[in-house]
């Protein structure tokens, strides 16, 4: 995954002819259950040998929401606590009415969302 | 949108660039890709994913061999590096194509579209592509096929669902497998069906046991595939 995002960063770097990229805004949806923390470390490790060198990142985590197709409600899941064995279990069905036709609004992102990058220089000194 | 801001340095501007794109989006555009394919050529196509050791290869054997001559199987089958799994399943009468993933967790649809040209399209009826055995990475990664079948075995032990329910979300079948061995085991089939519904109520659950065969008729009836 972190592989990924990185290739993701580059390849958009690429685009715009960055020299650098000194900075990331990811979108990671809660679903994903990928860990931030890990993530961040392993696309900057990825990242040593390219032009993403010590970039920095930022997470911005989303929370998963559904709508329901029985009583429309929109918003947020629940996560439902089981007291035997104490685990957080992400459920899909619609917290108001216990439905099963939801369908998922959000929480599964994965997105890059903007990079800050060093251009070349465009010519003629520092922009107006 | 771009902001332009000095940095300092002599030569050369930072920016700041709206990208907005979708890390999986590659992934999914390319299983839309197969999927297409799929439809085009009338093949009936499952993704088989589950944990190491559950019978994913040996339910698959037993498919084939209850399709004999009527249905033209073929399987995709992934794994790290070795062939055991698809040597099994030539045995049964199926092609097979390998593919080794290598040190990825999982198979990507970029990997199932290639090996697509492997096959002779026009002959193939149904295809099932043995995931890597592994609960976790293959959620994140649709193949393209009509439906996600996940299988675990009841040697895992009874909290296998609860621990990884995301796999169970983006399954439309749950399997499980090694039926004979849930009392040896001491794991209630009927608990490891509740938390997988729990999880997933729109999910059917089919019990098997894939070493003699028994559920796989009830499994091929739950795919909606007919055996005349």
């Amino acid at each position: 995954m972190a592989k990924t995002i990185l290739d993701t960063i580059l390849e958009a770097a690429a685009q715009h002819r960055a020299r650098r990229v000194i900075a990331a805004k990811l979108r990671v949806g809660k679903l994903t259950m990928l860990n931030p923390e890990q993530l961040v470390f392993w696309v900057r490790t990825f990242a040593e040998d390219s032009i993403a060198r010590n970039i920095e990142i930022e997470v911005e985590e989303v929370e998963a929401r559904v709508r329901c197709g029985a009583c429309g409600y929109e918003g947020p899941i629940v996560v439902g606590e089981d007291p035997f064995y104490h685990v957080m279990l992400p459920l899909l069905t619609c917290p108001r009415c216990g439905g099963v036709d939801t369908k998922l609004l959000g929480g599964k992102e994965l997105e890059v969302k903007n990079l800050e990058i060093d251009v070349e220089n465009l010519g003629g000194g520092k922009p107006a | 949108m771009v902001n332009l801001h000095e940095t300092g340095h002599e030569s050369g501007a930072s920016c700041t660039i709206e990208v907005g794109k979708d890390v999986l989006e590659v992934n999914r555009r390319k299983a839309e890709e197969n999927r297409r394919i799929f439809d085009e050529h009338n093949i009936r196509a499952f993704d088989i994913m589950g944990s190491i050791g559950s019978g994913k290869t040996t339910l698959i054997s037993r498919i084939v061999e209850k399709m004999g001559k009527k249905k033209n199987v073929s399987v995709i089958a992934c794994d790290l590096t070795t062939s055991i799994d698809s040597n099994r399943i030539k045995a049964s009468g199926a092609t097979v194509i390998q593919i080794n993933t290598g040190k990825e967790c999982y198979v990507d649809a970029s990997q199932v579209n290639k090996a697509l040209n492997k096959l002779d399209l026009g002959s193939v009826d149904m295809l099932f592509i043995e995931n890597v055995g592994n609960l976790i990475c293959p959620a994140d990664f649709p193949l393209g096929t009509e439906a996600r079948i996940v299988v675990i075995s009841t040697t895992e032990g009874p909290y296998t669902v609860v621990k990884h329910p995301y796999i169970f979300q983006e399954s439309q079948v749950a399997i499980i497998n090694k039926k004979d061995l849930a009392q040896v085991m001491g794991v209630p089939i009927e608990q490891l069906k509740r938390d997988i519904q729990r999880i997933n109520p729109a999910i059917s659950v089919v019990e098997t046991n894939a070493l003699t065969g028994e559920g796989v008729t009830q499994l091929l009836k739950t795919l909606n595939i007919d055996m005349e």
